[in-house]
């Protein structure tokens, strides 16, 4: 294969940039003042293709609420290739400013800004930011994420990429509570990807919180399986999480 | 206490004290947006939270929280503390 022929695929390569797996979590715009947080959550995909199976994402995060507004956090991620070996890959940096008390107005709104720097200098650094939504329709909470991120620096992609993030959710009980999540990459601003090519995905999470004997504070969990939408897409992703949260 | 019972617009006050509600019981119109203004006399925190109304919010020693619920349908919702969930409990009636 001639070079010239190369240079698409190369650049391709680099416009996806940054981790192999996107982080599919999707924030509430509502802070929580004086609570600390230690997370771990993670998604690992699932297909019969090699290079698109055991693509992996995990981050570890400690965040605090600084207060009725405010959210700040610093977290550590880790990502692994389909076949290739898992690695530390970024450091960064999330703001959450919640815009609105909850349930004042129709709907609760925040923002979300990220700054993610890459541990190889090779790869570029990403900036992330989301406006995040929420509204309550009894007996469910509608969460959206819209989400635009850009690479900086070297090897960056041009162009501001967008991604939405979705739920609703069930709360039946503290301990378990039902939520449907989706999640899409379908590319940059200036022009989306064709739709085969773009990952979508979209399956059941379930989430509660509970606490253990002689622990002060609460630990939150969840787990869900995401069901790949499009032929870009990996047949299915595992995604888990779990939090301990401390009041201080 | 006896439960209290207002009229939309209202804002209504719930005290934790000894780590209780009280009132434990406030009714609510339906279909009207209501605050709710949480005082902890206690000098600990603690969290108000409700499940069913999708609230968790900390209520720091001798502080006091601003929470907006509704509009609700006919029906019990339960709220609690999430610190001291055995004694802090209580329920919002709407007829």
């Amino acid at each position: 294969m001639k070079v010239t022929r190369l240079l698409p695929v190369c650049g391709a390569i680099l416009l996806a940039g940054g981790p192999a797996l996107a982080d599919h979590k999707v924030y509430s715009p509502v802070v929580e003042e004086n609570v600390w947080e230690l997370e771990a959550r993670g998604q690992r995909t699932i297909d019969s293709d090699k290079n698109k199976d055991d693509a992996q994402d995990q981050i570890y995060e400690l965040s605090y609420g600084v207060n009725s507004w405010w959210y700040t956090a610093i977290f550590g991620n880790l990502t692994k290739e389909p076949q290739g070996n898992i690695e530390y890959s970024a450091t960064g940096l999330e703001n959450i400013f919640q815009l609105t008390p909850q349930g004042e107005y129709w709907l609760d709104a925040g923002l979300y800004f990220e700054y993610a720097r890459a541990s190889s200098r090779h790869d570029p650094d990403e900036f992330e930011f989301k406006l995040l939504l929420e509204k309550q329709v009894a007996p469910l909470v509608l969460t959206a994420n819209l989400i635009f991120n850009r690479d900086i620096g070297d090897n960056a992609g041009k162009g501001v990429g967008f991604e939405y993030a979705l739920r609703a959710n069930y709360p039946w009980k503290r301990g378990l509570q039902f939520g449907i999540e989706a999640f899409g990459e379908p590319g940059r601003l200036t022009g989306f990807e064709p739709t085969a090519e773009q990952t979508h995905s979209l399956g059941p999470v379930l989430s509660g919180k509970f606490n253990l004997p002689m622990i002060p504070g609460n630990f939150v969990y969840e787990a869900g399986y995401l069901f790949g939408l499009t032929e870009g897409s990996p047949s299915g992703e595992v995604k888990w999480g779990l939090e301990y949260e401390i009041l201080f | 206490m006896a439960a209290l019972s207002a009229n939309a617009a209202d804002a209504f006050t719930l005290t934790i004290k000894d780590h209780k509600y009280d009132p434990p019981e406030i009714t609510i119109p339906a279909g009207v947006k209501v605050k709710l203004v949480v005082k902890n006399e206690d000098d600990t925190a603690e969290e108000f939270e409700s499940v069913e109304l999708n609230r968790e919010k900390i209520v720091v020693g001798n502080g006091q929280i601003d929470v907006f619920i509704g509009p609700l349908s006919s029906g019990r919702y339960e709220f609690f503390g999430d610190f001291h969930p055995e004694t802090a409990r209580g329920h919002i009636i709407v007829p």
